[in-house]
Parts: C-alpha cells; structure tokens; sequence
C-alpha cells in the first residue's frame, strides 16, 4: 500500500463537474471527522481517494461509492482524544517484560478469499473497523509498576505480506501499531502481539474485518457468527481484565490449567507494587535461563470457526500461525473451517524430521494431507 | 512430502556482523580494563570506562524496544551523563560534581521542555520522562537544603526551572497530566 500519497493529481480533473461538487461535499463530511496530525490526515483522505478510483475502475456509480464509504460510519474514531488507555490482561503482563529485539509473542490469523485481495478496499475496511476494537488501536507503554496499552491516534496501515510469517512488531514509538494487517494474493492476514489480545479476539477482529471489506465490496454480511457490528458502541466488558475469570475446558487438562491461572493470578497481585524494572531485570534472568526449554512443543487449538453463509461463500479457508519461540522445536496452531482443518507448524529450525513424521501419522490415519508453507528463511 | 509454497520470498535477511563486532569489541574492553585496573590498581578509573561503554551502547545501538521517542530518549542521555560526571567526580577528579551537574541538568530541562512543548500534539503522551526530571530537579534542590549536595545557583536555577516547567505543565496540559500520572503508576 502507498504510504502517504493520495490519489492522482488528475483524478478529481478527470471526473464530470457535477460529481465533482457532489465528492467535495463529501470530503468536507470526511474532514469534520478528522482529527489527526495532518501526515495522517492526508493519508486516511488518500485511502477514501483511491478506493474511489477503484470503484471507478470497478464500475461502481459515485453514488453507490459514497454510500459504501459513508464518513460517518467512521463515527468519532478519528476525532475523539486519545484519552483511552487500558492495564494488561494477567496473562499478558509477561510478553512485553520478556520481549527481545528479535523475539516476540506474535500470532497470525489469516482468512483465503476466493478472489485476488483488493488492498484499497482492505485498507477502506481497517479504517472502519478499528474503530470497534479501540484496545487494538493502541501501543505499548512503559508504567512504573506495570506496562499498559495507550490509545494510539492514528491511520492505521495494511501491507503487502514481504517478511516472514508473525516476525517481530516494531512497538517502541509513541503511535506504533501493535498489529499488522497483511495482504498476498487472496489472503488476508493479521498479526498481533500478544499484549493484544488472544486467539479468540483476534478471530473476531479478522471475521470482523473482512466482513467489512466484503461490505466494500458490495457483499453485505450479517453481524452473527463473531462478526461484530462496527457501528455499535464498544462494551464495556470487553476490554476487562478476564483472566482470573477464565474457564478452562476439557476434563483432563482442567486441572493442571486451574493450577496455572491461580499461580498467574497470584503472582501478579504479588508483584503489582514492585517497580516494573525490577520485575524486568527478574524476567529477563529467569527468562534468559530457562527461556522456553521448560517446555518442548506448543500447540494451540482454536477449533472450529464459524462464519455468517454469506461470509464463508467468500472465504476458502482460515488458518492460524503461532510465532515459534527461538528454542522450541515447533509452535503449532491449529483451526478447522469448512470442512478443512488446517495445522501451522512454525519453527526455527531446518531439520523437517517432525513435519515429515507428523506427515507420515496422518497419512497412516488414512488422511490425504495437503502441504504448503514456505522457502526456509535464511538459508 | 512436496510442500506447495504460498508464502513470498523474503527478502534476504541482512545479518547484521558489524553490530556483533561492536558488541564484542565492547565486552573485550570493558574486561580487559576492568582487569588491567584491578591488576595495576590506583584510581578506580574503568568504572567510567565501563559506563561510558554502557552510554554508549544504549544510546546509539541498543534501541528501546517500548517508549522510544525523543523525550525518552533526551531524557536518558541527560541520566547517563549526570552518571558518568558523579563518577569521573568520584573516582578521578573530584570537586566539580556538584556545580556542573545541576548546571548540565537545568539546560537539559530546558532543552526537554522547547522538545515537549514545540510539538505538544504528538507528544502529549511522552509526558512521563520529562515529569519524572521535573520531579527529580525539584526533590535535588529541596534535598540540598540540608547541606548535600551543596546549595550553589545551579541547583537554585535547578529548582526554579523545575518548578516553571511544573507550573507551565499544570497549565497547558491540565488533566492530561493528572491522567498521564495514573496511567504510569496503575497497579491493575
């Protein structure tokens, strides 16, 4: 995506007079509802330029394109003062302590279209969604016991996919994003730090998202099925801490994760008053020791994802990636939609031998897996 | 196993060799000091050879990887630098500490302050750094009253810069301020 630029300097020439006074109309809707620094200002202006020219390109009327892009369903989002800022989630409060350069707790979720992504009207669609997931819009910060999430007043930005898969986010300046939405093809992609938020809302930020973009399309999607309504005030609740109030599932495992929460749980009431760069020296010795050796290989299920029909007439399929830590043998995710499960494996380490042996289990099963990723970086 | 690829290229990672060089070339220095100094004795003079090491490495090449921007970063030059003069005061030439430091502090205070309040809108929510120097100044000036470290006119004109940049701050950002500090101290 052009960082920046807006439109052509001939396009708004090159349309009839009429049009011209009826998108100027619009512009000045669009600029009453911004409030930005003017770089970011111009950049959120160029966007809804240019998914006009792609609407024209298209063959979608000025008519029906303004109605698509209507200004006001980006509410106050783009006005309003950064004033909202949010405490981390328990489970959370480790990542930033124990974030390296090149180490970083991200996750991707991503959804395959059927057809070639536009990112026009992706990006069109990140500009309204955003607004729905306000704890998403924010970076991280330093506090002097504990870090938090500050509302980050910006335009926020969809990239073409070039790097490797959930590669560390540059959080450290005062408006950086703490996701990143990403374009190949016919997929789309989001990738969060985990400070975010977890596997759960991040599905629901994606739905919602391309939801969206299907709307800009010309596609109304329902709001069911996780799909949030953009337009509808944000709960409360949803961005409270519920960690201490999380349910584990399944018989076997319920009681080991109950013991972890409570010792999560406690822990954190009993550092809270200690100053955060103690508990980062202390993260950064035990963390440095142990790393991620305590454990062998991690795998994370999000299970079956459910989308609104009209949606998933659109979407071919959904997959999600765990970034993999730098001693851990593998990081798997794994997410059924459709009728197709699909399982990530993410790794740092040349040797195939667990893909293969995984392979070779499920073929055994009588399954036909299908096999795609990616060249082995760095070599 | 054929594995169709759906993922772009990427484009070659750039290693980056001369930041390793660097980073051992520092850690060869800082022993080999720390030794010659131990082994020769006399002045304790690689504890400021380590710190400006130290400086130096966190300036210039090891970024912060949260809350970088230019008030952060003003800020931790004017620390590390009131550090390495206590300590060339201390373990070299002593003396001068207690002038210069107030001295190199209210004209960083100030520096901090034409940073802040030229740009207030991006960086209304970097507050916290210059807060914190602002607090520091004015606890110094009210700790030297009790004899040290000395009560001279840079630690007046400490005091007096501190205490302008405060009210100034309570003025133009009212309960952005007020915010700014529950936000840095919440324990949730």
């Amino acid at each position: 995506m052009r960082k920046g630029k807006q439109a052509g300097p001939g396009w708004l020439d090159s349309i009839p007079e009429s049009d011209r006074m009826l998108l100027a109309g619009f512009f000045s809707g669009l600029a009453r509802r911004v409030v930005l620094a003017p770089d970011w200002a111009a950049r959120l202006r160029g966007d809804f330029e240019r998914a006009f020219q792609r609407y024209a390109a298209m063959g979608v009327g000025l008519n029906e394109g303004m109605r698509r892009l209507d200004p006001s369903r980006l509410g106050g989002f783009y006005a309003r003062p950064p004033t909202l800022w949010y405490p981390l989630d328990d489970a959370a409060k480790i990542y930033p302590m124990s974030m390296k350069r090149r180490q970083m707790a991200v996750f991707r979720l991503s959804a395959c279209m059927k057809e070639e992504v536009v990112p026009e009207l992706l990006q069109m669609a990140l500009n309204f969604t955003v607004k729905r997931f306000p704890s998403f819009a924010t970076t991280v910060k330093k506090g002097f016991f504990w870090h938090y999430l500050d509302a980050a007043k910006r335009r926020f930005t969809v990239e073409p996919e070039t790097g490797i898969p959930c590669s560390p986010l540059d959080v450290a300046t005062s408006v950086s994003q703490s996701f990143r939405v990403l374009y190949h093809h016919k997929r789309i992609s989001v990738e969060f730090f985990h400070v975010l938020t977890d596997g759960t809302g991040g599905m629901s930020f994606l739905k919602t998202l391309v939801a969206e973009y299907l709307r800009l399309l010309g596609v109304p999607v329902p709001c069911t099925d996780g799909v949030l309504d953009v337009n509808e005030a944000v709960p409360m609740a949803e961005t409270a801490n519920d960690y201490p109030k999380a349910e584990p599932t399944g018989k076997a495992s319920r009681e080991s994760m109950n013991e972890m929460m409570n010792a999560t749980v406690g822990m954190v009431r009993a550092l809270r008053h200690v100053p955060l760069f103690l508990k980062r020296l202390v993260a950064g010795l035990v963390f440095g020791f142990l790393g991620d050796r305590v454990f062998s290989n991690t795998l994370s299920n999000l299970g079956v994802v459910r989308v609104p029909a009209e949606m998933a007439a659109h979407v071919e399929e959904m997959d999600f990636i765990l970034g993999p830590a730098v001693t851990n043998r593998a990081a798997c995710g794994l997410l059924s939609f459709g009728n197709t499960a699909v399982l990530s494996v993410a790794k740092c380490t040349a040797d195939p031998a667990f893909e293969e042996r995984l392979y070779d289990l499920l073929r055994a099963d009588g399954l036909e897996p299908r096999m795609r990723g990616s060249e082995l970086y760095g070599h | 196993m054929d594995i169709e690829i759906v993922y772009p290229s990427p484009a070659k990672r750039r290693r980056s060799w001369w930041l390793a060089a660097v980073q051992w070339s520092f850690v060869v220095t800082a022993y080999l000091c720390a030794t010659i100094n131990l082994l020769v004795g006399g002045k304790p003079w690689s504890l400021v050879v380590l710190w400006s090491l130290w400086f130096v490495w966190s300036l210039l090449f090891s970024r912060d990887l949260v809350e970088y921007n230019r008030i952060s970063q003003a800020a931790k030059l004017l620390l590390n630098t009131c550090v390495l003069l206590v300590l060339i005061d201390r373990c070299l030439v002593s003396g001068w500490a207690e002038f210069v430091v107030p001295i190199v502090c209210f004209g960083s205070l100030l520096a901090i302050g034409a940073l802040f309040f030229t740009d207030l809108s991006r960086q209304r929510q970097n507050m916290m750094p210059m807060v914190w120097l602002i607090g520091a100044s004015l606890v110094a000036m009210l700790v030297s009253l009790s004899g040290w470290p000395a009560m001279n006119w840079p630690m007046i004109v400490l005091g007096v810069t501190a205490f302008t940049m405060l009210v100034a701050s309570l003025i133009v950002l009212k309960e952005d301020l007020v915010r700014e500090i529950r936000k840095h101290f919440h324990t949730r």
